[in-house]
């Protein structure tokens, strides 16, 4: 008896206790003016860092899922198939249920920084005031368009026009104006754009005494161009989409809400990257003399841009890719199984495409970081970092590794895909010895026995393997071989390609003027690298050698696309694809893999326009085969069903690995990222000296970003569960079990 | 349709300890041939059990992506537990009856208490970002573009210095320097600092990084962290010339915490030799290997 009240007490006790915490919560120190405080006691660095993490989690998902969502939607209007606006209309529902947690998140993480750092905070208000106020105002327009998106989604399925006329003058000038604001907004905003860096910084008066007057110059004249394009690009585009019907007027606020997104990507990213590579600052006194603009137009703002719009593309693949997993392995009838299977595969496909260019944009951010600073470049990847990065090699390897997987199991599913089994250990194997290379790292943890029989920190052999050249090759040979797997996917039900002479049509027009864009792609690198100069990069003339070898190479790979587009119109498609594809592996993998560690020894600085060569190789060849293969196989003849829904579950559990590993992999290199900085809150400007000012060891970081990724799922889990809530089963009541194509 | 053949079952089972015998055995030995080396060169510990985990989840991948291989794997292994499949039975027996001794001896391997030294992880290229660094941080080779004052300076002396070996890399022994134009004048002074610089290695440095830059001079064998081998494009290459300055001056123990242990007898060379010394020496070692320090990119640009 005594126990029971006891228990009964219980409540009691903890509401005492509770009640008793709230005056020393309250009152517990008098902190005005001070420049850190705490989190009711915790380390305000973690906090931070974990309520950062978690609402960049979010925003990848809800920027990341519109880009594709409206891209599925435009698809759905061009196919006979209902399913393709079913999918992006559950994304779309998935997004309205994670926008809310991820302006929670926002406004609890601007809480913390304000509060817990606001010395930092207030040199980062001063210098960044008005891109607050825009970000918020941004965020208006994202929440509006987001629901107006969602909600109006049945509304506006009618495709009948309102206004012929008006539809058919404005389609063109439309987009004649997209086709200008669309690229210059990338360039502009992703790439290096005009005027971006800040040797814009220029000298005034010089004084007798040294003392010197310094200002920036204006921004290039091509912004407010840009301005003026692009507002008049979404006004003729408004009034099209208006006159074409209710249909386009819903694509119409996909492509809003994607601009409202993107816009509140690259201010909040603004600020991310001021933090690293500050600019507008005075030379010499540090002090802030430029405008918010000189501040957003940092070093690394474009760079980090590009990362995240990709990686942002690969989240929202793969969460949506676990999403259909989860849904299929709980679901009950055959029609659900065969959507969510799909939805699954839709999911993975995305995530792997926009997989496949996010290394390229990795390593032209960290270019910009070396070149921002040699330091803070040493340390990423020869000095703190640099295990990190081994980190980041396992935990890219699970996702080719898990999307490849996925890739070949969901073969299982296609009637005569089994022909095509014989090439997967090939694959396999070609995939195993690059992570295998990808792994090795430089310098070694070694036993004193095994340093006395090397006779130093280095395996004479092993030790190439943890160079760049070699990380570079096997990287790309990464991305080719599973483009290889997709190329197999993609033809695994169909029979014997049409023969391209007699049935080509259009693509007689088609696979020229693609030719024309690879060979101009890389013929324009070959020419530029031909005519180097050696002074550019520091070196003596007869190093120009080097230069011309690699330009060479890429005039054979041109050579080697001619044949392929050649062989195609000859019917010798299939061999085209074969040369191009095993041609471009033999050069980018074998050729420049060994030739790079000649650059590296002898011209270090041409080490990255030897990778550009492998990129552009890469691309150029994926796109020249993609496009064969789709004239080929496109209309070739179907010889087995794709049995939607008619899998094992192992794939499903593989989409959820992919998941949770892109999960991990953002959390660590946000850390990695956001770590750089070490010592710094804004790098070379504003010193830490806080008690947490050094950086956390690896252990501390593992589990902080494991913590952080177990969070973030369960809070997916329950947002995604509460959407169900309000489910009405409007998915399976329609689907096929049958889906061909 | 149940698989009938073993093929898959025994092809993997060859494979896969085909890997394990190239790794621990070929490799080694193959390596110790390319390199000339007097042992075998075996894969170290840490890396040799991640390649082997990478295997394994490559070969388990692999099989477990199509239903009909899966089957065809566990064929023999499913008949052999039903007690069907003659010879498989038996191998499989013994196998069951093997795998606790297996299991048990590797349990003891691991807790059998042994004194062996705990592997080392060092950092090669700690960053400039440390304290210790930081007065090095911006620092340039005033030698690789002189100021018109050091030019000035130099050519006064110009005169007085001695003929000397080397500098005729590029022009005749003991030119008029007066007579020379700007350009030939700096790169008088370039081949002066390099020769100097030379000098001063062979003096200094080549005990241990020897003749031939390569880590192998006659004091060399006597360290347990050999000597940095210049010549190898991995070391010396990959830094920017200032880090490689910062390393001269500070040597062994003023290294960071991270570049833990400081086993490096490299002398902390700026109670011994000035800046202008230092600077000179790794101008000439760069000059002799025949290769760049890194340049900051945005310079390049």
């Amino acid at each position: 008896m005594a126990s029971t009240t006891a228990a009964r007490r219980i409540p009691g006790l903890c509401l005492t206790a509770v009640l008793l915490l709230v005056p020393t919560v309250l009152f517990a120190e008098n902190t005005i003016g001070a420049e850190y405080r705490t989190f009711f006691g915790l380390n305000p660095r973690t906090t931070v860092w974990m309520v950062a993490e978690l609402h960049l989690l979010f925003a990848a998902f809800v920027l990341g899922v519109p880009i594709f969502a409206v891209i599925v939607e435009y698809i759905g209007t061009r196919s006979p198939e209902a399913r393709y606006d079913r999918l992006a209309h559950e994304c779309t529902a998935l997004l309205s249920a994670a926008f809310a947690t991820t302006a929670a998140l926002g406004g609890l993480l601007a809480f913390t920084v304000f509060n817990l750092y606001p010395k930092v905070m207030g040199h980062l208000a001063g210098v960044m005031h008005s891109s607050f106020y825009i970000y918020g105002l941004l965020f208006f327009g994202e929440a509006f368009t987001l629901y107006l998106y969602y909600y109006s989604w049945h509304r506006m399925e009618s495709k009948v026009p309102r206004h012929g006329t008006v539809m058919r003058v404005l389609e063109k000038p439309a987009m004649i104006l997209g086709m200008i604001a669309i690229p210059l907004f990338l360039y502009l905003f992703f790439f290096n754009g005009v005027g971006a860096f800040p040797e814009r910084v220029e000298v005034v008066a010089e004084a007798a005494d040294a003392a010197k007057e310094y200002f920036y110059a204006p921004a290039h004249p091509i912004y407010t161009w840009f301005g003026v394009v692009s507002a008049l690009f979404i006004i003729v585009y408004g009034i099209y989409a208006w006159a074409a019907g209710r249909k386009s007027l819903h694509i119409f606020l996909g492509v809003l809400l994607n601009f409202f997104g993107l816009t509140l990507m690259l201010v909040a990213n603004s600020w991310a990257t001021y933090m690293m590579s500050p600019t507008g600052l005075h030379p010499d006194s540090l002090e802030f003399i430029g405008s918010t603009w000189d501040a957003v137009s940092n070093t690394l703002w474009r760079p980090l841009n590009l990362h995240r719009l990709l990686a942002n593309v690969v989240f929202g693949g793969f969460v949506i890719g676990a999403y259909a997993a989860v849904k299929m392995l709980s679901a009950r009838s055959d029609e659900a199984r065969a959507h969510y299977d799909w939805m699954g595969y839709i999911g993975n496909f995305i995530g792997i495409s926009a997989l496949i260019p996010l290394p390229f944009a990795g390593y032209y951010l960290g270019r910009e970081v070396y070149s921002f600073s040699p330091i803070m470049g040493n340390d990423m990847m020869g000095g703190f970092f640099s295990w990190t990065f081994v980190l980041q090699a396992v935990l890219i390897g699970a996702l080719f590794m898990g999307g490849n997987y996925y890739l070949w199991a969901g073969m299982d599913r296609i009637e005569g895909a089994r022909r095509y089994r014989p090439y997967i250990k090939f694959i396999m194997g070609a995939l195993l010895l690059s992570f295998m290379v990808w792994v090795t790292p430089h310098n070694l943890p070694l036993t004193p026995e095994e340093q006395g029989v090397m006779g130093g920190q280095y395996h004479p052999v092993l030790k190439y393997l943890g160079l760049m050249p070699a990380k570079n090759a096997v990287v790309n040979f990464i991305l080719l071989s599973t483009f290889f797997s997709f190329m197999l996917y993609r033809r695994a039900n169909k029979g014997e390609p049409v023969a391209f002479s007699t049935a080509a049509g259009t693509g007689r027009v088609v696979l020229p003027v693609v030719l024309g864009l690879t060979l101009t792609l890389v013929g324009y690198f070959a020419w530029s690298i031909w005519n180097l100069d050696p002074q550019e990069l520091a070196v003596e003339a007869d190093k120009s050698v080097y230069f011309r070898f690699h330009s060479v190479m890429l005039l054979v790979h041109m050579g080697l696309q001619v044949l392929a587009v050649v062989l195609t119109f000859r019917d010798r498609g299939k061999v085209g694809q074969a040369i191009l594809l095993g041609g471009t592996a033999l050069i980018v993998t074998g050729v420049f893999g060994v030739s790079g560690f000649f650059v590296l020894e002898k011209v270090s600085g041409f080490l990255r326009d030897l990778a550009v060569c492998q990129v552009l190789l890469v691309v150029a060849s994926m796109v020249l085969a993609q496009t064969i293969d789709i004239l080929l196989f496109g209309k070739a003849e179907v010889v087995g069903r794709m049995l939607w829904g008619k899998i094992g579950n192992r794939p499903q559990y593989a989409l959820l690995t992919l998941c949770i590993s892109v999960v991990m992999l953002m959390g660590l290199m946000g850390y990695v990222r956001s770590g750089l900085r070490q010592n710094w809150h804004i790098y070379g400007v504003l010193k830490d000296t806080s008690e947490q000012a050094m950086s956390p060891v690896i252990a501390e970081m593992t589990m902080t970003v494991g913590v952080i990724t177990i969070i973030f799922l369960a809070l997916v889990v329950f947002v995604f569960w509460l959407r169900s809530l309000g489910e009405t089963d409007d998915v399976v009541s329609e689907a096929q079990t049958e889906i061909t194509g | 349709m149940a698989p009938k053949s073993n093929k898959l079952f025994i092809s993997s089972l060859v494979l896969f300890g085909g890997a394990y015998v190239f790794l621990k055995l070929v490799f080694p030995f193959v390596a110790r041939i390319i390199v000339g080396a007097e042992a075998n060169l075996p894969v170290p510990g840490t890396l040799f059990i991640w390649y082997m985990t990478l295997i394994t989840i490559a070969f388990f991948i692999y099989l477990s992506s199509s239903e009909e291989d899966l089957r065809g794997f566990l064929h023999p292994v499913l008949e052999a537990i039903r007690g069907r499949g003659g010879a498989s039975v038996k191998v499989f027996k013994v196998v069951f009856y093997a795998l606790p001794f297996f299991v048990g001896y590797q349990i003891y391997d691991a807790f059998v208490p042994r004194a062996v030294v705990p592997a080392v992880t060092r950092q090669q290229h700690p960053g400039m970002s440390h304290a210790g660094a930081a007065p090095y941080a911006d620092l340039e080779n005033p030698h690789r573009a002189p100021t018109p004052q050091m030019l000035e300076d130099f050519l006064a002396a110009y005169d007085e210095l001695p003929d000397q070996e080397g500098v005729a890399d590029a022009l005749p022994l003991k030119v008029d320097a007066a007579a020379l134009n700007a350009a030939e004048q700096r790169q008088l002074y370039s081949a002066e600092a390099i020769v100097e610089g030379r000098q001063l290695y062979q003096k200094n440095c080549r005990p241990c990084h020897g003749t031939g830059f390569d880590g192998a001079g006659p004091m060399a064998r006597a360290f347990k962290l050999r000597p940095v081998a210049f010549n190898d494009p991995g070391t010396i290459a990959t830094l920017v010339e200032n880090s490689v300055f910062w390393r001269v001056s500070e040597g062994g123990i003023g290294l960071p915490a991270v570049s833990t242990p400081w086993d490096s007898p490299m002398p902390k060379w700026k109670d011994e030799l000035d800046e202008d010394e230092r600077w000179k020496i790794i101008m000439a070692i760069y000059h002799d290997i025949g290769m760049k320090p890194r340049v900051l990119e945005m310079k390049v640009e």
